[in-house]
């Protein structure tokens, strides 16, 4: 997910991104847009330590975090900054319109969304795939018609692809079907590829391009 | 078991109606292959049972294609307005069964119609993230579970040399083979 991030970012600064407090996101986040980190003997003797990874000065992430007793009943909602300064994510928050502190509620709206509109991923359901890729692909068909064919309220009646200008008027079904999709195999090679090398983190990169000593 | 092949007519207007522009050369080795609006396609023929569907073709290298390539409606005997029905139902979450008893199709037709429509999703949806200019602004992360029923290993049917045998027991050695479970 956080690859797909990246790729979509095309070489400019990161996105704000914004987490709930599940523990592979910072690993994550960090072997995606981290840069390498060189770290020097202080004093004396030893071996060098090993490089790592440090988030970029402009990557800015905000988690928010659940506290839940011991029934699982919700408390209290907090959040922090994992990368950044709070005060500026905030800031950055309500000036995109998303709100006013650091949540995930849209991400949540969607979630709800897809469980309601899947039977394959309702909870407590007897519908399930039996196979993982017939899921992948009931996901993906979804994914588009809820892009291009459905007409959101708080999109002003618009589509996902409206209002990213995509496309100008809202598709029906059939258009969708008759639209042509030619791909070649060398761009499909190329999206992997593309993935990838951001896969990679700095560190590995790092690793795999330095010299070897020749004596 | 719903019945099958239940419509034979077929409302033809509606693909013949779609301007040239909304199609693009399939041709990997083309110049103008998926380009939009280049004006470079002709209509070459009519084809299929009732002379209904178009076959295109690009000035720019010559291929000649049918207008389904690349649609959903690419080597399918289904009426348009049949799959339609199927898309829409998957699109609202129905299950394989349900779908394909209200579009009165075969399951096995639906799981085909499904996996098609996935694998061409995909394909649409990263061709689409090309054309978009806009950078990212912010991005909201979680976590979603759905659950699959667990798949069985694929086991090997393997022949046992004679000397082997003697260490099976005696029901497994009858035939002489064994299963290797990876």
């Amino acid at each position: 997910m956080t690859a797909s991030v990246a790729v979509y970012s095309k070489d400019k600064a990161p996105p704000l991104i914004l987490i709930d407090d599940h523990l592979p996101y910072p690993q994550a986040i960090l072997t995606v847009f981290g840069q390498i980190k060189h770290r020097h003997r202080k004093k004396g003797r030893g071996r060098l330590k090993h490089p790592r990874l440090k988030p970029p000065a402009d990557l800015q992430t905000g988690v928010v975090k659940k506290i839940r007793d011991y029934r699982g009943n919700l408390l209290k909602v907090s959040t922090k900054a994992l990368f950044g300064k709070k005060k500026e994510i905030e800031k950055r928050i309500r000036k995109l319109g998303i709100g006013q502190k650091i949540n995930t509620s849209h991400i949540e709206r969607l979630n709800g969304t897809i469980r309601g509109q899947q039977a394959r991923l309702a909870r407590r359901t007897r519908n399930g795939s039996h196979l993982e890729e017939m899921l992948q692909y009931s996901i993906w068909l979804w994914r588009d018609l809820y892009n291009w064919t459905r007409v959101h309220y708080s999109l002003l009646d618009e589509t996902p692809a409206m209002a990213l200008d995509l496309a100008d008027e809202v598709w029906s079904v059939l258009k969708y079907i008759l639209y042509p999709v030619h791909v070649s195999d060398l761009q499909r090679r190329d999206w992997a590829e593309q993935r990838n090398s951001v896969l990679e983190s700095a560190v590995d990169v790092y690793k795999r391009n330095k010299a070897l000593p020749i004596s | 078991m719903p019945e099958q092949k239940r419509h034979k007519e077929q409302n033809n207007n509606d693909p013949t109606n779609l301007p040239l522009s909304f199609f693009a050369c399939p041709n990997n080795d083309c110049a103008d292959f998926n380009h939009f609006d280049a004006d470079n396609l002709s209509i070459a023929e009519w084809m299929g049972k009732d002379k209904a569907i178009r076959r295109l073709y690009c000035k720019t290298c010559g291929t000649r294609f049918s207008e389904r390539q690349g649609s959903l409606m690419q080597y399918t005997k289904l009426p348009q307005a049949d799959v339609v029905r199927i898309v829409k139902c998957l699109g609202h979450g129905c299950s394989v069964e349900a779908t394909a008893d209200i579009c009165e199709v075969d399951t096995r037709t639906v799981q085909r119609f499904l996996e098609k429509a996935g694998k061409r999703a995909a394909d649409f949806h990263n061709l689409q993230l090309e054309n978009l200019d806009k950078p990212l602004e912010a991005v909201q992360m979680d976590e979603l579970h759905g659950k699959t029923v667990k798949r069985k290993d694929k086991t090997e049917v393997v022949k046992v040399p004679k000397k082997l045998r003697k260490r099976l027991s005696k029901k497994r050695a009858k035939h002489g083979f064994i299963r290797l479970w990876p």
